[in-house]
């Protein structure tokens, strides 16, 4: 009885560590799945707030640094990549934009996507796109600066 | 053990009964209960309703944030303000200049009596709601449609301090529903 106890005990204690231990690294999340979410989130941030492209060195980032990155993401967002080339990414050369893919993580079911992007006035805040397949399903945007 | 434990460890015995619980696990019972129903309805008999001029503020704010961050495309359907802020013939004073010029040239006179005739019959964006959900929170619901895209719901969270000059200002935006024709 005790040694089941203590057993129970221990799986649980382990359990409750994984769980609060952070957001998993990008790449446990399948590659697919990443660039479909990011075709999603490309699209979907033209549609919201027009045509800035997406920073080329965080789309390569984010895809385990592949030399393909641009083929990996469907023909549609392909146009939304910004210029540059991958090879110069974390070299400090690559082109920057207003607005960085930050991270991917998972909630529940679906991605999210963390954007930060700078307004008008200069101030920065989140985009948090929660994304199911190719289909962006909601987006946040908060942290507003006031001056 | 003390008197006060032995007349208590007393009650407890005399009052166990197969039959019926003791008064005071009644009331532990009941208490709860009690508690949840006057939160659940007197906090919101508690809140107060928002002036025209609180209304007024939020979409001045949201119509500013929504133009300056999200789009600038759209312009802002006049009888959906108008509507929200209580069919006020002076609504568009109500609202700086800067977003005053963003809604569309509707005059009352010709809007819909009130939200629930009103609809989307072209593209823009439309004030739904300006709901109180806190004594320091407000939520402004609006959809924004377009013909050839469909539409969007969109939701405005904003929030005032409790100290100082207590302007409302937004906190977060939730863009979602999306449609496509």
């Amino acid at each position: 009885m005790e040694m089941r106890l203590a057993v129970l005990i221990s799986v649980a204690t382990v359990l409750s560590a994984c769980a609060t231990s952070g957001p998993r690294p990008v790449n446990v999340i399948p590659l697919e799945q990443r660039a479909q979410a990011l075709t999603a989130v490309i699209n979907m941030r033209r549609q919201l707030f027009g045509p800035e492209p997406a920073n080329v060195c965080d789309v390569h980032r984010l895809l385990d640094g592949l030399s393909n990155v641009r083929e990996l993401i469907r023909a549609d967002a392909r146009g939304g990549i910004g210029p540059g080339d991958e090879r110069t990414c974390g070299t400090g050369e690559a082109p920057r934009g207003s607005w960085r893919i930050v991270a991917i993580e998972r909630q529940g079911g679906a991605l999210r996507v963390r954007v930060s992007t700078t307004g008008s006035g200069g101030a920065a805040y989140y985009e948090d796109y929660t994304a199911r397949g190719f289909s962006v399903t909601e987006v946040r945007i908060h942290d507003f600066v006031y001056d | 053990m003390t008197i006060a434990g032995e007349k208590a460890a007393d009650m407890g015995v005399a009052s166990a009964s197969p039959s019926s619980p003791p008064a005071a696990w009644r009331r532990a019972f009941l208490l709860p209960v009690v508690l949840s129903a006057c939160a659940l309805t007197g906090g919101a008999r508690g809140l107060p309703p928002l002036t025209v001029a609180e209304r007024a503020q939020a979409l001045d704010e949201v119509i500013g944030m929504r133009h300056d961050r999200i789009s600038d495309r759209l312009p802002v359907d006049a009888c959906s303000v108008f509507l929200v802020l209580d069919r006020d013939p002076s609504f568009r004073d109500h609202l700086g200049s800067y977003q005053r010029a963003r809604l569309t040239a509707d005059a009352p006179a010709s809007c819909p009596a009130t939200m629930a005739e009103q609809r989307m019959t072209r593209d823009g964006w439309y004030v739904r709601s300006v709901v109180r959900t806190g004594r320091n929170d407000m939520v402004v619901t609006a959809v924004q449609t377009e013909a050839l895209r469909g539409g969007q719901t969109e939701r405005y969270f904003l929030h005032r301090g409790s100290e100082g000059p207590r302007r409302w200002q937004l906190r977060e935006v939730r863009i979602g529903d999306f449609s496509y024709v």
